[in-house]
């Protein structure tokens, strides 16, 4: 495998497995880390990653399992523990920003769920395609992608109803 | 316009249903709904990692640097090394020990008898070449003694006979008290009925031992009658030695 068909078919997938790691470590630090040191590994056996059929796929594999890993480690949980205090604070202190606050109710979803809507809705893949990354049923992607929906939907719909009644207040 | 709103509408709630929609309808929602996930999703897939494939080359040609674990265990290698090693020295120097302290006791025990042995036997040489070589003093004395050394020849095979048995049961009675060590819960100086210590020697038969104290004092008695005849030889010559001078 030459560099340039590197570059073109694994190194162009850096995006989508930094925002998938980011998900999973919810540190941009640590999901660089972990997308550096897996582009290093592919570089490293470029030559056994022709055999594969998609590339696509076990990359973004790789980076579950990485992150997986890397999630037993005591930092990193103390990292997810800041971060899940950091956004429940958010929303108490009724932040503006409704990307946070979306990444906050994101965030809360159990683990399944928010890796199957992150590929499905951000990164647009396909549910089998999804299914083959998560290695679970298509049937069982449908059904956590339709739960996390409604939970994003319903926090959504509860935060304008938390706003509303603020206005309100502040009107009277 | 109405109309698309309601098919807006209708796609979204298909949307958080979990229904796949068309491609179309996707980027439609994207682009046109006011909801804020469908904003939430563009600006999450703008994210990226900033680092060209240059960068990436250049980290891959680096040398990586691994810092390895220092060894502690050297240490303890030693240490382990050096306790072991003085362990199977205490062992050997034990085990070694132990056989030869009983070769010790059992060499202590061999000379004791080995001494009582010389201590009997001396005399019965000493009898023997005396009476072997006697000194001729007188024609009449020479007489007398051929009927000694007839007397003392049998005398002196009994004797021998009676050095060799005994020899015998010496040597069975230190095999008994090589035994005695090994299983030192008995004892010599124990009082057993089944025998008489003759010498320092059990003997377990009465009229051996009965035989044994008769040849005893038969020594004791041809000493004493050989002594006297020295003495009255010499008396003679004396004797004789006076006559002549007068």
């Amino acid at each position: 495998m030459t560099q340039e068909i590197f570059q073109s078919t694994v190194y162009s997938l850096k995006n989508e497995m930094f925002r998938f790691a980011k998900k999973f470590l919810m540190s941009a630090d640590e999901a660089e880390d972990v997308v550096m040191d897996l582009m290093m590994k592919f570089w490293q056996k470029k030559e056994d990653l022709l055999v594969i059929e998609n590339l696509k796929s076990f990359a973004m594999r790789s980076v579950k399992n990485e992150c997986l890993n890397r999630l037993k480690h005591h930092e990193v949980k103390l990292g997810f523990a800041s971060q899940t205090k950091h956004t429940s604070e958010l929303y108490q202190i009724e932040t503006n920003n409704m990307k946070e606050q979306i990444l906050g109710f994101i965030s809360q979803l159990p683990e399944k769920q928010k890796m199957v809507i992150h590929l499905k809705d951000v990164e647009e893949y396909e549910i089998s395609e999804i299914a083959g990354i998560m290695e679970m049923e298509e049937n069982a992607v449908r059904v956590n992608l339709m739960r996390a929906r409604q939970k994003v939907k319903e926090s959504i719909n509860k935060l304008y109803a938390y706003e509303n009644r603020q206005i309100q207040g502040l009107g009277i | 316009m109405r109309m698309k709103t309601d098919r807006y509408k209708d796609w979204e709630s298909k949307f958080f249903e979990g229904e796949e929609l068309t491609p179309e309808e996707e980027l439609f929602l994207k682009d046109e709904s006011d909801n804020p996930y469908f904003s939430f999703i563009k600006e999450e897939k703008q994210e990226k990692l900033n680092i060209s494939f240059e960068d990436f080359l250049k980290k891959t040609e680096e040398p990586k640097i691994v810092a390895l674990p220092i060894k502690k265990t050297s240490y303890k290698m030693y240490w382990m090394a050096a306790s072991l090693v003085l362990l199977m020295g205490m062992s050997a120097l034990w085990i070694f020990n132990q056989p030869q302290k009983i070769e010790t006791t059992i060499a202590k025990n061999h000379d004791i008898p080995k001494k009582e042995k010389v201590e009997k036997l001396a005399p019965v040489e000493e009898t023997i070449e005396k009476t072997s070589t006697p000194k001729p003093v007188l024609a009449k004395q020479e007489s007398q003694k051929v009927e000694k050394i007839s007397d003392d020849k049998v005398v002196k095979d009994l004797v021998q006979k009676e050095v060799k048995r005994l020899m015998a049961q010496q040597d069975s009675s230190i095999e008994k008290e090589e035994k005695q060590i090994q299983t030192p819960a008995e004892s010599i100086s124990d009082y057993n009925p089944n025998y008489v210590i003759i010498n320092g020697k059990p003997i377990y038969d009465e009229s051996e031992a009965i035989a044994v104290t008769e040849n005893a004092f038969n020594y004791f008695a041809s000493n004493v009658t050989q002594t006297i005849n020295h003495a009255e030889s010499a008396q003679n010559q004396v004797d004789f030695n006076r006559i002549l001078n007068y």
